[in-house]
């Protein structure tokens, strides 16, 4: 048995798993090849290393909550259905467009709203794209974009957002409407007008 | 009641007992945390990334079929999550510049936290976030959730060979990332 032969046979062999002719042929290669003996030892010391360490537990009274967790996100995805019940009427575009509104006007900029660095135009439709495959995904876009774009408490209005009443669900069309005109306006100029 | 098999859990909350998921919560949560855990090597995001899993698997049990079992679903759930997890990651940390280190899991969380766990335990933690998605995937399911490979293969959606020969070059990796602490 030539070395690369036995050292593929170690895994196996930690796991207990040769038997008969191989088991013997290894352990004679073993025998007589002080190399793979060694390297054997060295894997061997590794998975016990690995066994050794436990990950870190988790914090105190983490699996108390961890269902009411779980149920509390089940609910809240529930009620972000309200969200994809608007994209069918508006269009994902618009949706899109709506959600980057939310996050820009938070931030009070004096600038066009849509002139932020990763709103090339390319990028916008790609993002619009993204949106429009999956409201619920978006969220998860929208909280690394608010990671990066907004503080702590614009992100928190951002997150009351998907659970509104029915009469901000109304404002929200309404203002994604006036904002899907703005986006028109801004990327057709000539058309829209000054 | 609480021993009730999974299959039986699963009819129960087919038929809209509302307790049968909260027992299969209660079953998998430890093994789905931890699993993400080893795969993430931070709390919050494996707390999320597990607790997804259960609403995912909540919304889409009429796609679940019997003859699969419930946990190999729910680990494919969490390991496809967290595989997209530390894409997306990577993905950002690369398009804003930042430290990659804090992807391989530097020591995080308070600072008592970094003071329990010592050298070694910090040296397999960045041993394993190193290896590549897939074969780290691999390695967790085989090395310390003890699924057989043909468990693994349904999982990762590799040919049991592929997943042999990962598992093979995955403990070869680690063995020399680890070399320091074990020769
Ligand atoms: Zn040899």
């Amino acid at each position: 048995m030539r070395c690369s032969q036995a050292r593929r046979l170690f895994i196996d062999f930690c796991e207990g798993e040769l038997s008969g002719d191989l088991l013997n042929r290894l352990k004679s290669h073993l025998d007589a090849c002080p190399r793979c003996r060694q390297q054997l030892r060295s894997l061997q010391r590794t998975l016990a290393v690995l066994r050794e360490v436990e990950p870190a537990p988790a914090p105190p009274g983490f699996w108390e909550h961890y269902l009411v967790e779980v149920r509390r996100k089940i609910d809240a995805k529930n009620r972000s259905r309200w969200l994809s019940r608007l994209v069918p009427s508006l269009g994902a575009a618009a949706a899109a467009i709506l959600l980057v509104f939310l996050l820009l006007t938070g931030r009070q900029k004096e600038q066009n709203p849509l002139s932020v660095s990763w709103s090339t135009e390319q990028e916008s439709i790609g993002y619009v794209a993204y949106l429009g495959t999956s409201v619920a995904e978006s969220v998860d876009v929208v909280q690394v974009l608010g990671e990066k774009l907004l503080s702590s408490d614009e992100i928190a209005s951002m997150e009351s957002l998907y659970c509104p009443s029915e009469q901000m669900t109304e404002q929200i069309t309404q203002i994604a409407e006036e904002m899907r005109l703005a986006y028109e306006a801004y990327y057709n100029p000539q058309k829209g007008g000054e | 009641m609480d021993n009730d098999s999974d299959i039986l859990l699963v009819r129960r909350l087919k038929q809209g007992d509302e307790r049968a998921f909260n027992q299969i919560v209660n079953r998998y949560q430890q093994r789905l945390y931890y699993l993400a855990l080893r795969m993430v090597n931070d709390h919050e995001d494996a707390a999320d990334i597990s607790q997804e899993a259960f609403v995912k698997a909540y919304e889409g049990l009429s796609k679940f079929h019997e003859n699969s079992s419930l946990y190999t679903w729910l680990y494919r759930i969490v390991i496809n999550s967290a595989i997209n997890h530390q894409r997306k990651k990577r993905l950002w940390a690369f398009l804003h510049l930042e430290d990659m280190k804090s992807l391989s899991g530097s020591p995080s969380g308070s600072p008592d936290k970094v003071l329990e766990r010592n050298e070694l335990a910090d040296a397999v933690d960045k041993a394993i976030q190193e290896l590549p998605e897939k074969q780290k995937a691999i390695f967790v399911l085989r090395y310390y959730e003890n699924l057989s490979h043909r468990e693994i293969a349904e999982i990762v959606g590799r040919s049991v060979g592929a997943v042999k020969a990962s598992y093979f070059h995955a403990v070869n990796k680690l063995r020399k990332a680890l070399a320091r602490f074990v020769e």
